[in-house]
């Protein structure tokens, strides 16, 4: 039998990049938890708390009958209250999963746009992806927010560290002596009567070049005497940009970590920066 | 296929003797069931298991492979190896988004996967009850289960569960070592402890008698291990173990002879690792910050750019442990952070080098080298930290054309095209691990770092031999003849040595002065 993994396989088990997808929003150390129909309510509440999750499915076998959730159990509690009020009192603990559950939801597939399922989320604070006899995951609005900063975040670092070494440069370098050193460190990248003058008109891989030229010892007490070290940093921080900014690749974790490093690097290089003298600009 | 043949078979693949010899033994009619293969890292173990699961699954007559891996870089690098060897092999990675996609595409409890080849899951997604229970729908000819050293007990549960559950499935049991210093058999870990190895005890509990068929015992196992897995006690364990018995023939044919290139750091590098050294020589040493600060240590003896980046992820990972955030919650938080706090006082110092005394050294020899030899890499540069590999692209940017890199990040094809790119430019090649991977012929190999095992140098020699076509390069290491860095000192006698250093002096080089040794019990 050729399932759909083989088709997939066959082609070379390249997985086209799918960012809209609920598959890349689901978070993949969630585990589902599910109850029963009759599990008492203390006992799902608890498996709720320990968890940190808001909602439960609950099944009957494999089939899902509805969720449990904090709101499904309030809302539980006004009705049965209401209905109990005029006979005996009402013991919120004797409710059971089943009692309280509300209604099957609409599920969703893994490979919809998670964008065609906002309305679904804003009512309700998630979606259930699966089918009638098999959940597979619960999609929060935080976890739609979450996916949206990680895809983002990137970026936004990026572009702090570029700020911020414009910044630097910007202090050691006053525009007179930006516009007649500049050339000489850029000579080589652009036509005679195209090199950039202004650092508004720079990329990044144009500040990285002014910063560890070695012409201008100014930058020394801001990065310090190991330019070896500066340069590799700086020069790794703008191929992560390359790739980044022209979608060749994913980030992966470390590399997230090390771009935040950067920006908090970089950031206290401006500082420092900032708090020489003025005299210390180009020599 | 009769046995000598199947040898012949794996060894016109490029299995070295003994890998070709493995394979073939596990072919064999009257092989046992399971399989361990003991070798230090970057000996060959992944190459030979990926040539094992490719002939399992053309040539043995089997549909399905489970591959087994540590991390996730780790499978992704396995399915690149497959690629490179068998690129018709069909393979895939399982991330637990692509579970959920095939899980989505059957009805309940079908089995999903895919009908032939070779499905690759690392540990963090095999932990996952959902990915289990899929997993035993399916029926696996062979499992490939690649020891991914210390890990939780989690993790480790997890691939003994999978082991004790297939029990007609062909096992290979790939790992560095198997520690002398437990009782066996051995306790499973418990939940939240960090064992030594995942699946180190996978292989006295789940596994019945051991017995040795190729290879003598080097290690000192002659326990038997009768655990809850019953259904194991006919098995038996091999051991390939050549590569580690030192006082034995080696295992490939050729060894490499190292000449020494000597340098001598300069005041301001001398500082740096004399500090270094003073505050870990303050510190007293567990089982925890032993290994961060060995690895802090190598970094040092790297490059200080590796000492940076190593401090930084001390850092980080400090931070991460004071607000809360740490991804390990554990007992040697402590040790993270009382590292972490002490060692921050060397980035000034680090700041302070003006100059690279090794790397100066390294571009000495280079441009020693002559460029005459169309078709051949001007010289390659091994090192053991990625860190350094991008310390050195830059450096040896800045003074020669065409200096190329390669990593386990890089895919099999990106891989192949930097080294038919760098050999045609002649350029300069560095590189970290794997012998699996491809290099270029060349007639001068610099070891930046030296290997932590003088066999993987003798293995990745012979590569070069054979890409070569038989004319072995010049092969240089570095000394400091100031000696200021200890267990620079320690390991580079044993390398000489051809021995693996010891672990009290490696001990007594990152930790000299203890306090509990100045008397404080």
């Amino acid at each position: 039998m050729t399932t759909q993994a083989d088709v997939r396989i066959g082609d070379g088990g390249a997985f086209a990049k799918r960012i809209f997808e609920i598959l890349s929003v689901i978070p993949v150390n969630q585990e589902l938890v599910t109850v029963g129909v009759s599990t008492p309510v203390g006992e799902a509440i608890a498996l709720l708390d320990k968890h940190g999750y808001s909602q439960l499915p609950v099944m009957n076998g494999r089939k899902m009958l509805g969720i449990f959730t904090y709101r499904s159990y309030a809302l539980a509690i006004v009705a049965q209250s209401r209905k109990g009020y005029a006979t005996k009192p009402f013991d919120p603990l004797s409710l059971t999963t089943g009692d309280c559950m509300s209604a099957v939801p609409r599920f969703a597939r893994v490979t919809d746009l998670f964008t065609s399922w906002f309305d679904e989320i804003d009512s309700q604070d998630f979606l259930v992806v699966g089918d009638p006899t098999r959940a597979q995951a619960i999609v929060t609005a935080c976890d739609v927010v979450n996916y949206l900063y990680k895809i983002a975040s990137p970026y936004v670092l990026i572009a702090d560290c570029e700020l911020a070494l414009r910044a630097i440069i910007s202090i050691v370098m006053p525009p007179a002596v930006l516009i007649t050193a500049v050339p000489q460190c850029l000579a080589d990248k652009y036509p005679a009567n195209k090199v950039p003058t202004s650092l508004m008109d720079m990329s990044l891989g144009d500040y990285v070049r002014i910063v560890i030229d070695g012409r201008w010892t100014s930058f020394d007490p801001i990065f310090g005497l190991s330019r070896n070290n500066t340069r590799t940093r700086l020069e790794k921080l703008n191929e992560l940009r390359n790739e980044v900014f022209h979608n060749r690749r994913d980030v992966t974790p470390d590399e997230h970590k090390d771009l935040a490093d950067d920006r908090e690097w970089l950031r206290s290089k401006v500082e420092i920066a900032g708090s020489l003298p003025a005299t210390e600009g180009a020599r | 296929m009769t046995a000598p043949a199947t040898a012949e078979y794996f060894a016109n693949r490029g299995c070295m003797p003994d890998q070709a010899q493995f394979a073939a033994d596990f072919f064999a009619p009257e092989a046992p069931r399971i399989f361990t293969l003991i070798s230090p890292s970057g000996t060959g173990k992944g190459f030979t298991a990926a040539e094992i699961c490719s002939y399992f699954v053309t040539s043995g007559g089997h549909e399905r492979v489970l591959v087994v891996t540590g991390r996730r870089e780790l499978a992704n690098q396995f399915e690149d190896l497959l690629r490179s060897r068998n690129p018709e092999l069909p393979v895939v990675v399982v991330t637990r988004r692509i579970y959920w996609e095939l899980e989505a595409d059957v009805a309940a409890d079908v089995d999903l996967w895919p009908a032939r080849g070779v499905v690759i899951i690392a540990l963090d997604i095999l932990q996952h009850e959902d990915v289990r229970k899929g997993l035993l729908l399916g029926s696996w000819g062979l499992l490939v289960l690649d020891d991914p050293g210390p890990h939780d007990a989690d993790a480790a549960n997890a691939a003994f569960l999978l082991v004790t559950q297939f029990s007609e499935t062909r096992i290979l049991y790939l790992t560095r070592n198997i520690p002398t210093n437990i009782d066996w058999p051995v306790r499973p870990a418990t939940a939240g402890e960090r064992g030594w190895s995942a699946m180190g005890w996978l292989a006295s509990w789940g596994f019945g008698a051991i017995g040795a068929i190729a290879g003598t015992m080097p290690i000192g196992i002659s326990a038997t291990g009768s655990g809850p897995a019953s259904a194991f006690e006919e098995d038996r364990v091999v051991t390939w173990t050549r590569d580690l018995d030192m006082s034995s023939e080696p295992s490939h044919d050729v060894v490499a002879e190292v000449g020494w290139m000597t340098f001598a750091r300069i005041p301001e590098e001398r500082a740096l690792v004399s500090r270094l050294q003073q505050l870990l020589g303050s510190m007293c040493p567990d089982a925890e910050n032993r290994q961060l600060a060995l690895t802090i240590c190598k970094a040092a003896a790297s490059c200080t750019y590796s000492l940076e980046y190593a401090l930084r992820g001390l850092r980080i990972e400090r931070n991460r442990i004071m607000h809360g955030m740490s991804q390990h919650p554990a007992t040697d938080d402590s040790s993270v952070v009382e590292l972490a706090e002490v060692l921050r006082r060397l980035i000034p110092l680090i700041e302070a080098v003006p100059a690279d005394s090794k790397t100066k050294a390294l571009i000495d020899a280079i441009e020693a080298m002559p460029i005459d030899v169309p078709g051949r890499a001007r010289g390659c540069v091994f090192t053991r930290f990625a860190s350094t590999v991008d310390y050195l692209k830059s450096t040896l940017g800045e003074q020669f054309d065409n200096v190329y890199t390669l990593s386990n990040r890089m895919t099999a094809e990106k891989r192949s095209r930097v080294v038919r790119d760098c050999a045609e430019a002649q350029g300069i090649l560095i590189f970290t691990t794997g012998v699996s991977m491809d290099l270029p012929p060349t007639g001068l190999l610099l070891l930046y770092d030296l290997p932590a095992h003088s066999a993987i140098l003798d293995a990745r020699f012979s590569q070069f031999v054979q890409v070569c076509g038989g004319t072995p390069p010049c092969v240089l290491a570095f000394e400091d003849t100031t000696r200021s860095l200890e267990i620079e000192a320690v390991e580079r006698e044993a390398f000489k040595a051809r021995r693996p250093p010891d672990d009290a002096d490696i001990t007594k080089a990152v930790f000299p002065n203890p306090p509990s040794a100045a008397g404080l019990d």
